[in-house]
Formats: structure tokens, sequence, C-alpha cells
């Protein structure tokens, strides 16, 4: 005969459990929602740092300002070494010390003795260029300046691909560079400090956003396996019976995995629609007020990242409670 | 078929439940098994429901389906090296029937019956038809809907036969049925499993300790003691 078990058994089981287990019930699905709303603002708050530390790096350059009495040589020179920067990098030499060189010589050294700086474009603006541009803005206020008489120096502009190396770009060319080529640098611009603060941020938010994540982790399994464990005690003797009448083990376990599956579908749900409530009061709050953060930084709208957030808090929620489920009934799933 | 051949259980507390026990059960007989407490009943009944395993020897018992080839033998299950996904379906050719009856408080008593269908995945139309037909052979067809708490403890006893009954086991076990009811209810609860012995053709197990019945029926009786078989004869309690 052709087996028939209905899911509709199975989910009627699940629920009628739940309901039976109101407390506990309510505590599982309030502890995880909790962690999936914290999961979510943490992570809406790194998307959000990477979202501006990207932006900032895009906008920002390093700029290298040049001696104005700096000689063709000396910025053939500088030109040089910062296209050596650009098309190759440091390698550890022979004597052990970190040496500025160019493609061929930087592909030809091990992987592991590089150091590439990142950088994508060096691009050099001439005194005369600088003026140009300025009397564009101006050109009243520049008329007086001639060619011959032009205090700009010339200088260079960088653009990286990675915020995390403008501080060691900026020490090579003011320190090493400047040193080798006896001060025909005048400054290194670059927003270092401003990059590092942000990274600072984001690696504080990381290490806080693991450590709630593995709390509350830790709680919502806990509380979880309790619920399901106190369903299985309540059901204890009618798991009993159904062991006396040849219920397979499957059918047995299904509906406790079912009351995890039904937990994290809930809490998935509804902490999903706590976050875009929480997070869309906040971007409006941020953006209404005149002159606020909002004008300083790019703030992601949550509609970017919706589903991604939909289907994450079910998925995390589903997971959770069926892993706890799991767990609870790993102790009485004998036969 | 049910055969236990050198059959030890000792617990981990280092208690012999069993001690060498040998015993062959035909199919279709009526068997007491009698003794005192401690004498190892319990024992033997968890060991044929796999709910413990025996330290040694083997336990054999019959599958309920008829081998292919005419004249045959059934294949047996080996109870004690059976692996744990096929206990649930050896227990299927086990109905069981305990002294606390164990029905579901919250179901009706053809629930009660059709719950142990459904568990084994019986089709819902199979289950409608089949159900009061084991209903009526038990003498419950007018109990259908009432509650385990509407019923006398005989009837109760006599949904919980019904429902071992229904998945057609080849073997009915009873564990002291009449432990819990008066003694006319006893008598018709032994008599219902009389009749599933003889009208049925089942193999019939009743672990017990009255006296009464055992001589009443005069059927065949294995007495255990400190976990020996010290008496299998047919006749009344003592020989």
């Amino acid at each position: 005969m052709k087996k028939h078990y209905s899911p509709f058994y199975f989910i009627g089981q699940s629920f009628k459990s739940l309901w039976r287990n109101g407390v506990m019930t309510f505590a599982s699905v309030l502890v995880l929602i909790s962690m999936l709303v914290v999961i979510g603002g943490f992570s809406l708050l790194v998307m959000n740092i990477n979202r501006n530390l990207e932006a900032l790096g895009l906008e920002s350059d390093i700029v290298v300002m040049l001696n104005s009495e700096a000689t063709d040589e000396e910025i053939e020179a500088v030109a040089d070494r910062l296209g050596q920067m650009k098309d190759g990098g440091l390698i550890l030499s022979p004597g052990g010390e970190r040496v500025l060189v160019g493609k061929e010589e930087f592909e030809a050294a091990p992987e592991e003795d590089r150091y590439d700086f990142e950088i994508v474009s060096v691009t050099h603006v001439t005194k005369k260029e600088a003026l140009e541009s300025l009397r564009e803005t101006d050109p009243d206020l520049y008329q007086e300046i001639t060619d011959e008489n032009n205090p700009l120096p010339d200088k260079f502009v960088l653009t990286y691909r990675n915020s995390a190396k403008v501080e060691s770009i900026t020490t090579e060319i003011s320190v090493v560079i400047d040193g080798e080529l006896g001060g025909v640098i005048k400054s290194v611009r670059g927003y270092e400090q401003l990059v590092n603060s942000i990274l600072a941020v984001k690696r504080g938010v990381m290490l806080v956003f693991t450590w709630f994540l593995i709390m509350l982790g830790v709680v919502s399994l806990f509380i979880i396996m309790n619920t399901i464990r106190t369903s299985i005690v309540a059901r204890k003797e009618e798991i009993e019976i159904m062991r006396y009448v040849g219920a397979s083990s499957t059918f047995v376990t299904l509906p406790f995995i079912g009351e995890g599956f039904i937990i994290g579908v809930f809490s998935g749900v509804v902490a999903f629609f706590i976050e875009k409530l929480v997070y869309t009061t906040v971007v409006t709050t941020l953006t209404s007020t005149e002159g606020g953060l909002a004008e300083m930084i790019s703030i992601m709208p949550f509609a970017e990242v919706s589903a991604q957030f939909f289907w994450g808090a079910l998925g995390i929620g589903v997971a959770c409670g069926i892993l706890g489920s799991f767990f609870s009934i790993l102790k009485y799933n004998k036969t | 078929m049910i055969d236990l051949i050198n059959v030890r259980k000792t617990y981990p507390n280092g208690t012999v439940a069993l001690d060498d026990v040998s015993l062959h059960i035909d199919d279709g007989e009526f068997v007491f098994i009698i003794g005192h407490s401690g004498a190892g009943k319990s024992t033997l009944v968890k060991l044929l429901l796999r709910e413990e395993k025996a330290t040694s020897g083997t336990i054999l018992v019959s599958k309920a389906e008829k081998p292919k080839k005419e004249g045959a033998k059934r294949a047996a299950y080996n109870v004690g090296s059976l692996p744990n996904y096929l206990v649930p379906r050896y227990r299927r050719t086990v109905g069981v029937v305990f002294q606390d009856f164990k029905l579901f408080r919250d179901k009706t008593v053809f629930e009660n019956v059709a719950f142990a269908m459904r568990v084994i995945g019986t089709p819902s139309s199979v289950i409608k038809q089949r159900v009061p037909a084991i209903l009526a052979t038990v003498g419950l067809a007018d109990k259908q809907k009432c509650f385990p708490h509407e019923l006398s403890g005989g009837e109760k006893q006599r949904v919980a036969l019904a429902r071992a009954l229904a998945n057609k086991p080849q073997i009915i076990l009873a564990d002291e049925p009449t432990g819990n009811i008066d003694p006319k209810m006893s008598l018709e609860i032994m008599e219902l499993l009389m009749r599933i012995n003889q009208k049925l053709g089942k193999t019939v197990i009743v672990v017990t300790h009255e006296k009464n019945f055992v001589d009443y029926y005069k059927q065949r009786v294995v007495m255990l003691d400190h976990g020996h078989i010290v008496e299998d004869h047919v006749g009344g309690y003592a020989r």
C-alpha cells in the first residue's frame, strides 16, 4: 500500500505544541527577533561605512606638491619614482631592505616579497596647467601672472584603489622618495587620518557585531532548545505511544523540527519589518535635518538591500529554529 | 513464530533479568507468561518490543509478510541486531496492550485507533473503512465518538486492543491487560483475547500474574523465576 503522510498533520502538531508552550514560544520568538534585528542593524551600519569609505576612496586623491624651485630633472625623477610606485612596488632586497622597483623587477620578485601600493593613476599637473586651470575659474584675477612669474609648483595627483594603503603611500613619498631626492617635495596631502578613523570605527563595529552575534546566537539556540524540549516533555506520553505503534523517527521528530521552522519563519519576517521600520525612520530623521549628518555622508536606501535582508533574516531565523530543534531532539531521538 | 535462543539480559547495575532463556512460540499460539515480581516478565516484554537489547543470545520474530514462494518459510527479524531504522517496521508486527491502556486523552476512540494507522501512512479512505470494523470486533461500534474519560476501564482496554489490531500485526503482546480493571471486565478482555487468537489466528502472549485466568483458560503457560524458565506446559497455573 502506498504510504500517505499528510503535511497538514505535521504542521497542525507543530502549531498545537507551540500554542501549548505559549510562554516559551514567545520567549524564543522574542530572542530570535532581537538577534536578527541586531544582526541587521550592524549589517546596515557596516554597509553604510563601506559605502562611505568607497565614496571617499573614489573622490579623494593624494596630492604631491613639489617645491616651486624644482628643476625639470628633479620633476622627472619624482615622476619616475611615482611611476614605479604605480606599475611596480616595493620588494625585499637580498640585504633585507625594502626597495622601490619598476614593473619588470616587481613582477619577477617572489610574491611574498612584494608590496603593491595599489595606485590606480599618477597625473602630472605642471605649473602651467595649474595656472591655466586657475585662469579658467577667474580670468581677471590671474591675468597678471605669466608663465615666467608663475609661482605655482608642479604637482602630482595620485588615485588609489585601497584606502588602507594611503598611509604607506604618503610615507613612501614624503620620507623615502623625498629623502632620496633631497627635499624636492613640499607636501603630500592624503586623507589617511580620516580613512584610518573610519577604518577604526569599522573594526570596532565589527568587533561589537561579532560579540553580539555570538552571544545572541547562543542565547537564541538555548531558548529554542528549551522550548522544543518543553514540548517534547509535554508530549512524552504521546511519543511513547507513537513508538509502540511503529512510528518512524521521522514521523515522531518532524513536528518538533516544524516548531523550530515556524519560530524561525515568524521571527525572520517580523525582524525584517522591524528593521525596515527602524532604519527608514532613522534615515528620514537624518535626511530631514538641515545641515545634518546626511549632507556629509552617503546613506544607503533600505530598498537597495530589502530583498537581501528579507531572505537573510528568513534564512538565519529558519536555520536557528531548525538547529535548535535538532539539538534538543537528538537526545530523545532513539528507538 | 517467536524464537528466543539462549537469551541473557544483564542491566548496567549488574542485575541479571533473564539468564539463558530459550523459548519457541508457534504462529497462532496462545501463551501465558507468568511469574512473580522480578521474575523477568517485564524484561521479556521489553526485549520483544526492542525497547531493550539482549546482552547475549538471539531473538527471532517472523515477519508479517507472507513468503512469495508457496511453502517457503516466512522471513524473520533478528530483533537484537535490528538496525534502528528498522525498529519501527518491526514494531508494527507486534500489537501491544498495556496495563495502563496508554490512550490519547484528547482523542476520541476512533481517533485513537486511527492514529496507529496514520502513523504508518495508511490513507484516510482506508482508515475510515477499517477503524469501525475493528471497533465492531472489540464491541465498541457505538463508542467511536467517545473520549477515553467517558469509558470504563474494560472499554479503555478494548480501545487499546483495537489499536493493537489496527495494523494487522501477527502477534498481540498484552502486558498485564487486566491489571487495572475489575474482575468482570477482566474476563471480557480475556475472552476478547481468546477470540482474537482463535478467530483471527493471531499469536497472543499474555503477561499476567492472575492465577484465576491461567487456570480457567488452560492454555500454554511459561513460568519465569529469577530470570529462568522454570515451567513450560499446557494447563493451569501449576502442573
